[in-house]
């Protein structure tokens, strides 16, 4: 189901924290491509790097050396206003705690991300709530956070970050928090917005029920790609 | 009404915890009460220390040298008046006596008052806000009439027009009332004629406390006040705005009253301030988290600003309005009291301002959070 167009390079990325004797490299050299229509999955034990992989693929942490290359612009090395923008108008992030504001409802979290864009007021809420019924949350609309499930809450998360129609999803463990057949849900929902947006996913997780789910899964091992399948 | 999302988000954050947002707002109230009947009460100390000068429509007063408060007032010669008379530019000329002296109520108690004697024909408008439209020339030129204010009819035991009295052994009478002339001094104001003013206060025939000057037209009060100082070298020459000024900075300095009041003033603001400042603080603090998912979807600073400054403003702006409504019902209250609070309608909106100037001064201390937010940290 994967396009032949490239959405996200990494090249030869590099990432320490802390610096002189005491710097822990978390990644060291990177390549990698992310196509569009393409779900990745990010897999590796804890401190391989992934989660620190994502930070940079969506322009949030600059890497210590290498290029992040979006439609064939280095952006790691871009002044951070311009950053922000390239984050609003090209990815869309998912968080394993979903991140949601819990003082606004669910059709409000949604327009959020349109608000970011520019798109308010009533298109905004039509639009908002088209895409809650999208992820099946269309008698949901009004709920709050805390008056929806884990999985509920979770496809509001994904319903927002499709908001801002992204080119690439990002996701941090989006199924942790679940149980099996929410995450199984969850991660169906996001296999298909990918491919019929064509958008580019790339999904850190340490759940092995989702494996499947995934057109190409890389293994990270202490900062390095020690396996890359399809 | 359709909101805006900052605002939303603003408004919800603000008021999700309703014990902090009560206190928030009681704390803004506090201020703005404090405030305003500070400022208030400042006003009317500024305005009743120097309400002969400002009320006379005189444009200038001679007094006798040294002296800085109308209700301090030195004799000097009435022949003052005269001499001022023949100087280029002076239309007219009226003396006055202010000075102290006693008022013996029916019960045998003696309260001090404060006699303003002016002549029967004067011009300069004393007294002012007769009741009932009276004629104060009418009223003036009647055998020993004095005429008192309202508010201290009950105080001076002289609650009716026509009852006798006794002001420094000399037998008198109420011939008139008027409304809202209040005192600094809390000695109530006694207008009466002059030629019974000096018999009151025990002065001489020549005896005055002031003349008080009106310059012709085409002439400037400045001009015709060098020339009187130069024609009466022996005299302050003074105008009436400076004469009202020195008047009220005299009590408000000397006195140490009106620095208190100015005081509290400022211990209002600061304690508004400091409310506000915790306030949003620790509602910031508390949705670090959101404010990090705003900046990681690429939501610029500017955004988080506004949605940190709705939130001062919204409680500056609720919080001001339960203050002054109470400061309203408090200044409503006061009215017939002998120090009420002034509130014009610049001060309404001062205050306005000033709360909301301080609720966003607050704000940057948590400004200066959002700014430092790192949007990796909702990876964490």
């Amino acid at each position: 189901m994967t396009g032949d167009k490239t959405m996200l390079s990494v090249r030869s990325v590099a990432h320490n924290y802390g610096c002189g004797e005491t710097a822990v490299a978390a990644l060291r050299g990177i390549d990698l491509d992310i196509m569009a229509g393409e779900i990745l999955l990010l897999v590796g034990p804890s401190g391989s790097g992934k989660t620190t992989l994502v930070q940079i693929m969506g322009c949030l942490l600059r890497p210590t050396q290498g290029r992040v290359l979006l439609n064939g612009n280095d952006v790691a090395s871009l002044p951070e206003a311009r950053r922000n923008t390239l984050r609003l108008e090209n990815f869309g992030f998912i968080f394993q705690s979903n991140n949601l504001f819990p003082n606004l409802t669910a059709t409000e979290n949604v327009m959020v991300a349109l608000d970011l864009l520019g798109i308010k007021g009533a298109a905004a809420r039509r639009q908002a709530r088209d895409l809650l019924a999208s992820v099946g949350l269309g008698n949901r609309l009004d709920a709050f956070p805390a008056q929806l499930s884990g999985g509920q809450r979770q496809r509001v998360g994904i319903a927002r970050a499709l908001a801002s129609n992204p080119k690439i999803l990002l996701a941090d463990e989006p199924t942790a928090a679940l149980d099996a057949e929410n995450g199984l849900r969850a991660m169906e929902l996001m296999k298909t917005m990918a491919h019929q947006g064509n958008l580019g996913v790339v999904i850190v997780t340490h759940d092995s029920r989702i494996v499947d789910a995934a057109d190409r899964t890389i293994r990270l091992e202490d900062g390095r790609i020690t396996d890359d399948k399809l | 009404m359709a909101k805006s999302i900052p605002f939303l988000i603003a408004w919800r954050n603000l008021t999700h915890d309703r014990a902090r947002f009560i206190v928030t707002l009681v704390g803004i109230a506090f201020s703005v009460i404090l405030m305003g009947m500070q400022i208030g009460l400042l006003l009317n100390f500024i305005s009743t220390t120097s309400t002969i000068a400002t009320h006379s429509h005189a444009d200038i007063f001679i007094t006798a040298p040294g002296v800085t408060s109308e209700d301090v007032s030195t004799p000097q010669n009435e022949r003052r008046r005269f001499q001022a008379l023949g100087v280029p530019g002076v239309e007219r000329a009226e003396s006055m006596i202010l000075d102290f002296s006693q008022w013996k109520r029916p019960d045998g108690v003696t309260e001090s008052i404060s006699i303003v004697g002016v002549a029967p024909d004067a011009t300069m408008e004393l007294p002012w806000n007769l009741c009932d439209h009276a004629d104060p020339h009418t009223l003036l030129g009647q055998p020993d009439g004095v005429i008192i204010d309202r508010l201290y009819a009950h105080l001076l035991r002289a609650e009716k027009i026509g009852q006798l009295v006794e002001i420094n052994d000399v037998r008198s009478r109420v011939v008139g009332m008027t409304s809202g002339i209040r005192t600094f001094t809390q000695s109530p104001f006694v207008f009466t004629s002059l030629s019974s003013a000096r018999r009151m206060v025990g002065a001489g025939d020549r005896h005055i406390s002031y003349v008080l000057v009106k310059v012709a037209p085409g002439y400037g009060i400045e001009d015709v006040r060098d020339r009187l100082q130069q024609h009466l070298p022996d005299t302050h020459v003074i105008t009436s705005a400076d004469f009202a000024a020195s008047s009220a900075k005299y009590w408000l300095f000397t006195t140490g009253a009106g620095v208190s009041l100015i005081m509290s003033a400022v211990l209002g603001l600061l304690i508004g301030g400091v409310i506000v400042a915790q306030t949003l603080y620790a509602n910031t603090i508390d949705h670090l988290p959101e404010y990090a998912t705003l900046r990681a979807m690429g939501g610029p600073t500017g955004y988080l600003y506004r949605i940190v400054l709705m939130q001062a403003s919204l409680a500056g702006i609720i919080g001001y309005v339960i203050g002054m409504i109470v400061v309203a019902f408090l200044v409503w209250s006061a009215r017939n009291a002998s120090a009420a609070p002034e509130m014009p309608s610049w001060l309404v909106a001062a205050i306005g301002m000033t709360t909301l100037g301080d609720c966003w001064l607050a704000a940057a201390v948590s400004l200066r959070v959002v700014t430092r937010i790192d949007p990796v940290r909702v990876f964490r």
